[in-house]
């Protein structure tokens, strides 16, 4: 049995990256995974790789920003499947990597929207449908190391992780009493298109992560999706509120 | 008149300016204002910019460039002198600044934006030759620029690119540094106004055919009267003779605009030069219709810029 | 295929509590566990227990603050399973419950001793040992929500729990890229002996302990056991130097 059969998950940002790490994981282990995404095919791919493994999944697009769209979507899950029981809230942007005297109000707020009032969308709008499950749910959020400290040149990217971790610790202690946990994983350098974009234009960043991990070398999606899949399995069952850092040992120093 | 407009540019139309040139320096200021806002909410991540005063040309004043390096730039890149537009009577150093981070953030380019003088003050020749002392400028300080001299292009839309294909004709025939590629979007090239666009579109949004004559009486002053034989190909690069020797060229023209056919009627006289080039007429637009970001076509245009620039300017 | 199918672990304290739960759930698993307490009926019985339900355990009775008592056991444990994979360094005390100045000498040092002196003590052998093998192994101590912010009453098991997570992290640095991975869980209140003694009879004070957690109540021992196992496994595997909240959200406030 899989540590999430028979579960409906919904998972955003799950065309490339974590994202679609995570996707695959929980499929491989029994999930039926609702794979959302900005992107034209909202993870079609993703779809793809998870079906042709035996595995169970659908693909929508969504702009996690756009709060009509979430909720339409998950009453649709609901509709369908007839709950929803868990969520990662995963989809995200990075932004420029720029000092605040340089960094643009446009950027912070594009930032914001997407990581910030993006996970506030997801949220709300799942824990709406699980209140309403008597066996409740479990919602994961990806934050970042970025959320637990500072970063130069990621002003946005940080306060806006910073959010994410605020939301989680405040809505976890709102239905704690409810069956629904609320977590967030918080990766360090991961190995994923969000840093090959910043590798790509600056090659020695590449060294520069691995050197500042205390285990020398960048995270795999797939080491993040572990810890999301734990999360949102009922093994953590008396886990909630908290920001899990998977991150080489990077916010211990 | 009615017009066929791209459904998705129709609702904007109403928020465009009119009667630009009429009030030309009410016109100067308000832009001024608004793009200046709207710079500093942009912020500048990637980008290293300074400004530069070099000399002007004889017995002229001092000219200001403002200069956007890539960050982390080592090895030297391909360069962009790029030309505002704004009827030769209007805009400034902050009319296209957007674009220009843009462009150098993206390609991974250094821009050089030029604060040329304006007419009605500055008639031709005073914008022209300003972008000429900061042309030669740039190719001289390449090194110290880290710009690859042999990878120098222009760039100008609007009255700019009329001014960026009079630099490339300048160039040809006094001599000057070599432009390996130009950018012409929506150009002006031919102040006789005699084109079957510029008759028939005298009331499209922003620019029209009285904003067209406006433009022209401004930058050729008291020296020379519109349409007269005596206006130097210089000033209306479409009554060059001959425009064999001009670098690879990209014009850009818009449907509903009154200076469409010159763009066009340009571009297939380069083609029969056997100068490359490339030629876009984007349905359904106007003059300035690319302001509408939102739009398909204008998102279209958007990326094209990019495209055909890096491909002009031998990108790595 | 257990999640720690085949690795030698230790448990330390694992004849009752949270620690008995973890040797089950281990064996379970597929560990081969060997459990550490000075409690010998309980720790024969939670043997006999593991092995009626065909898992694989052995008990020894050592003192986690001597030195060569523990590095003899896990050379002897090493020697005979070929490696120590893992160790959850769970054994620990409590003080009596009381405001500093009420606070007695003799219940600090001998706090101090057991919690701190003795994870150092068990971290320092255990890691010598893993030093040796290739693959490195996971170490997991037992931490606390005491760890992690103030109790009132607590001064004494609060500094000692502080402590842990700082031998936790900083020993996670010092052997990241060495494959060794050191974790600290901190458990809320916990349905053991442990807290009976705190709450005495008194349902007033379980009922208050219960109101101060989000999850409105305690949790199960298996609960705790749940995240040590996670961490103990290779599913973590880029995760070190983290302090782990199981505590159904009584630290997210």
């Amino acid at each position: 049995m899989g540590m999430v059969q028979n579960k409906t998950i919904l998972v955003t940002g799950g065309a490339s990256g974590v994202g679609q790490a995570t996707a695959i994981l929980l499929a491989s282990e029994g999930a039926h995974v609702v794979i959302a995404d900005l992107a034209d095919h909202g993870g079609a791919e993703t779809m793809k790789l998870i079906s042709s493994a035996g595995g169970s999944a659908e693909a929508h697009q969504l702009d996690v920003s756009d709060y009509d769209q979430m909720r339409d979507l998950i009453a649709q899950i609901a509709k369908l499947h007839g709950s929803l029981d868990g969520a990662f809230n995963n989809a995200g942007v990075a932004g420029p990597v720029a000092r605040i005297s340089k960094l643009g109000t446009d950027d912070w707020d594009q930032v914001i929207r997407v990581n910030l009032t993006g996970i506030f969308a997801g949220v709300k709008c799942e824990v709406e449908q699980m209140l309403l499950q008597e066996t409740g749910g479990s919602i994961v959020n990806t934050a970042s190391t970025c959320g637990l400290v500072g970063m130069y040149g990621q002003t946005a990217y940080n306060a806006s992780k910073h959010g994410v971790v605020g939301i989680t610790r405040t809505v976890a202690l709102e239905y704690a009493k409810k069956n629904i946990r609320v977590n967030t994983v918080c990766p360090g350098f991961t190995e994923t298109p969000m840093l090959t974009m910043r590798t790509d234009v600056d090659p020695s960043l590449s060294d520069y992560f691995d050197n500042h991990v205390p285990m020398g070398r960048k995270g795999q999606a797939s080491e993040i999706a572990e810890a999301a899949m734990w999360l949102l399995s009922d093994r953590s069952s008396y886990v909630t509120g908290v920001a899990l850092p998977i991150d080489g040992g990077y916010t211990a120093g | 008149m009615t017009y066929a407009f791209d459904p998705e540019l129709v609702d904007s139309i109403s928020a465009f300016p009119t009667d630009i040139m009429q009030n030309y320096q009410a016109t100067r200021d308000k832009f001024y204002q608004l793009n200046l806002a709207r710079n500093q909410r942009l912020g500048s991540a990637g980008v290293e910019i300074s400004e530069r005063t070099i000399p002007g040309p004889e017995n002229s004043p001092d000219l200001k460039l403002r200069i956007y390096t890539p960050e982390g730039l080592t090895n030297p890149a391909p360069g962009l002198l790029c030309l505002h537009g704004g009827g030769f009577v209007l805009g400034d150093l902050e009319f296209e600044h957007g674009s220009y981070l843009k462009l150098c953030r993206e390609l991974r380019i250094v821009v050089v934006a030029v604060d040329y003088r304006l007419a009605p003050e500055s008639p031709y020749p005073a914008a022209l030759n300003d972008c000429f002392a900061a042309l030669t400028w740039v190719n001289s300080n390449a090194n110290e620029l880290k710009i690859d001299p042999e990878r120098l292009g222009t760039y100008g839309q609007s009255a700019g690119s009329c001014i960026a294909t009079a630099l490339a004709l300048m160039s040809r025939d006094e001599g000057g540094p070599s432009i390996v590629f130009q950018y012409l979007g929506i150009p002006v090239f031919d102040d006789r106004m005699q084109t079957d666009s510029m008759k028939r579109f005298v009331d499209t949004p922003l620019w029209d055919k009285t904003g067209t004559s406006m433009a022209w009486d401004f930058y050729l002053g008291d020296a020379y009267k519109r349409g007269a034989d005596d206006v130097p190909y210089l000033a209306a690069p479409a009554r060059v003779e001959s425009v064999a020797g001009l670098p690879p060229t990209y014009i850009s023209t818009m449907e509903f605009d009154p200076l469409r056919d010159e763009g066009v009627l340009f571009a297939l006289r380069l083609m029969q030069a056997g100068v490359p080039v490339e030629l876009h007429c984007y349905p359904g637009t106007f003059h300035g219709s690319f302001m509408v970001a939102k739009a398909e076509i204008s998102k279209r245009e958007a990326e094209e810029i990019l495209v055909v620039i890096r491909r002009g300017l031998h990108c790595d | 295929m257990g999640i720690v199918q085949d690795k030698t672990i230790i448990v330390t304290g694992g004849a009752s509590g949270i620690g008995q739960a973890a040797s089950k759930l281990f064996a379970t698993e597929g560990a081969q566990v060997i459990i550490v307490d000075l409690q010998e009926e309980a720790g024969n019985e939670t043997v006999d227990q593991i092995a009626f339900t065909g898992g694989k355990a052995e008990y020894h009775s050592v003192d986690v603050t001597n030195y060569d008592q523990f590095k003899a056991l896990v050379e002897d444990v090493a020697g005979r399973y070929g490696s120590l994979d893992g160790a959850f360094n769970n054994a620990g005390i409590e003080a009596p419950s009381s405001k500093i100045v009420r606070q007695s000498l003799e219940d600090w040092s001998k706090v101090i001793k057991v919690n701190m002196t003795g994870v150092f003590v068990c971290v320092k052998c255990e890691v010598e040992q893993m030093l040796l093998q290739k693959q490195g192994g996971s170490i997991v101590n037992t931490a606390s929500v005491a760890g992690l912010i103030g109790v009132q009453g607590a001064s004494t098991y609060n500094a000692s729990k502080h402590g842990v997570i700082g031998i936790t992290k900083t020993v996670a640095l010092e052997y990241a890229k060495k494959k060794i991975r050191v974790n600290a869980v901190c458990p809320g209140s916990t349905d053991t002996a442990m807290l009976k003694r705190l709450t005495g009879a008194s349902q007033e004070f379980t009922d208050y302990l219960n109101s101060v957690v989000a999850m409105g109540r305690a949790a199960k021992p298996s609960e705790i056991a749940e995240a040590v196992l996670w961490l103990l496994s290779d599913r973590s595997s880029y995760v070190t130097g983290i302090a782990l909240p199981v505590d159904g959200g009584y630290t997210a406030a």
